[in-house]
């Protein structure tokens, strides 16, 4: 194969060619002013090592681009600046949401549902339909509909966030509790952390709720009736309590009313057994009724059982067991994310602390 | 002191050395304007006809002899001290420009109108042949590219090759077979794709 030969002449041929080739007068003057430019300390660079220098630069940003590329294809498109209803910033809403904001900083969820976060009030509210609130201050005031506040905790000494409602203030040190207001009348149901209600009749003591407690306004005089509950004071309220507490939490029924329902009166007699400490028959006595799905209020009942085993009795085994069978029940439900933060505080398989979006 | 080329007394002077600015300067001088050419002619073989490339060589082999504290007149042979430390200058560069920071920096030269073209009065002037192989010496790696053009063009021993370039006897052997198959099979591939 004569193939290399041919090589060996082609290429005497082009050395040939190129004998006469000189290096052009630009390129000499180049080179001649690189070198006599070169201090010692220089002398090490040339041109090419600049256009490294620019090519590694070139690969720190594409590489850099790249990660930017894949934060933002994992984090999804960037969210656009966030929508605002009278100071407040809309973190979530429903694709119905229908709100207004009046002269006076009245918002007014006409509606759909959503989130209202105000980073200097401390703490956010799942506001939904019919309900009408504004700042006060450093105070959010309910003026009539039904929310759920979710305050982080305050670091000690600082201000607790305040909830202004017609009978008086909620004072919140960290915690999360859902409010009803209605023509005057309203209730509050914690459940977490812990609240102090201060009556509008400064006469009368604060009082302070337990986790599953609720406490409904007006507040009425001592010795009068109480509709509906049955508890007994705790040794944080008044000797002469001039408030009404009952854990008669998620039933339903509109602030005020009296219970008709039979499983009413099961949370009336566990709402004595709690405020007297007594959580173990209180969980009893709901383990023995056991209402079955479809029964009015069947959910609190169980949702009431899993809480005192949770928070108060601690009993992981038999309160993981408890939220498994209330899941399977009752699925997403009313409680969904409280179940799934009870879990999370147990320990159970598969609990995992709500996210701000999955809370009601 | 000034550039030691023939250019017209009305352009542009570069600045003077400014060290040694004795005698070894102007000596230098004189040794960068007698074999400038020929490392430059040595940088288009090397780099197939690129005359960027030609240029930075030209420019490191001159460096390489500043920055050596040599005299000129203390070397023996100037111009084999020059080509020797040609062929291994180009080893090195045509090695980095095979890595990928050397591709990245070829292309953003290309990119900020740098161009590496070839140079045109020598492609003009080659003949079909002779650019065929130049053609196929480009595609050699660089030490086997080197090897090559010292063995076909200078007429180099292997002895030679091999104390140019501090490398065995052996490696020189080796590099010259691995060449020759692979301009062997360039030259298949090219008769295959003319036949097509």
């Amino acid at each position: 194969m004569p193939t290399w030969n041919e090589f060996q002449r082609g290429l005497e041929a082009a050395s040939r060619e190129s004998e006469h080739v000189r290096m052009p007068e630009a390129a000499t003057r180049r080179v001649w002013s690189r070198l006599t430019e070169a201090t010692p300390a220089e002398h090490g660079r040339t041109r090419r090592p600049v256009a490294r220098w620019f090519a590694a630069c070139a690969a720190a940003a594409l590489a850099l681009g790249a990660i930017v590329l894949a934060w933002h294809v994992y984090r999804g498109p960037a969210s656009s600046e966030p929508q605002r209803l009278a100071g407040w910033v809309v973190t979530e809403a429903t694709a119905d949401l229908d709100a207004t904001v009046g002269q006076d900083g009245l918002v007014e969820i006409q509606s759909g549902g959503c989130v209202l976060k105000d980073d200097t009030w401390g703490g956010s509210l799942r506001a939904q339909t019919k309900t009408r609130l504004k700042r006060e201050g450093s105070a959010v005031r309910i003026l009539s509909g039904q929310a759920v506040v979710d305050v982080s905790r305050r670091p000690p000494g600082a201000p607790a966030a305040e909830v202004l409602v017609s009978g008086g203030s909620i004072q919140v040190l960290g915690t999360r509790f859902t409010v009803a207001q209605k023509n005057g009348s309203g209730q509050v149901t914690l459940h977490e952390g812990k609240i102090r209600f201060v009556p509008a009749d400064r006469t009368a003591l604060p009082v302070m709720l337990a986790p599953g407690e609720s406490l409904k306004w007006p507040l009425r005089a001592a010795g009068a009736p109480e509709v509906g509950t049955s508890s007994t004071p705790s040794a944080s309220t008044p000797a002469q309590p001039l408030v009404a507490k009952s854990t008669n939490k998620g039933s339903g029924a509109p602030p005020g009313s009296a219970s008709a329902r039979p499983i009413d009166a099961l949370l009336d007699r566990v709402a004595v057994l709690r405020s007297r400490g007594q959580y173990r028959q209180a969980a009893d006595e709901l383990a023995k009724a056991q209402p079955q799905r479809g029964t009015p209020g069947a959910e609190s009942a169980s949702y009431e059982l899993g809480s005192i085993l949770t928070y108060q009795l601690g009993d992981r085994e038999r309160g993981c067991a408890h939220w498994r069978r209330h899941q399977r029940q009752f699925g997403g439900g009313t409680f969904a994310a409280e179940v799934r933060r009870a879990q999370a505080k147990l320990g159970c398989a598969g609990g995992t602390a709500p996210t701000t979006k999955e809370r009601p | 002191m000034m550039v030691p080329t023939e250019e017209p007394a009305s352009a542009r002077r570069p600045r003077p050395l400014r060290e040694p600015r004795d005698g070894a300067a102007t000596r230098f001088e004189q040794c960068y304007a007698a074999h400038r050419d020929h490392i430059y002619r040595l940088g288009l073989r090397y780099g197939g006809n690129r005359t960027a490339f030609a240029e930075d060589l030209t420019h490191d082999v001159f460096l390489k002899l500043l920055k050596s504290g040599l005299n000129v007149e203390e070397i023996e042979n100037i111009g084999a001290w020059l080509h020797t430390a040609a062929a291994n200058l180009a080893v090195s560069r045509l090695r980095s420009e095979r890595s990928l920071l050397g591709r990245l920096s070829r292309w953003f030269s290309r990119a900020t109108g740098r161009t590496e073209e070839r140079s045109p009065q020598v492609m003009l002037e080659l003949q079909e042949d002779a650019a065929l192989a130049t053609r196929a010496l480009a595609s050699l790696p660089p030490r086997q590219r080197v090897v090559v053009c010292m063995k076909v063009l200078d007429g180099a021993t292997q002895r030679e090759i091999a104390e140019a370039l501090a490398i065995s006897e052996a490696s020189v052997s080796r590099l010259l077979a691995r060449a020759r198959k692979r301009i062997e099979a360039i030259k298949a591939e090219e008769g295959d794709a003319h036949l097509e």
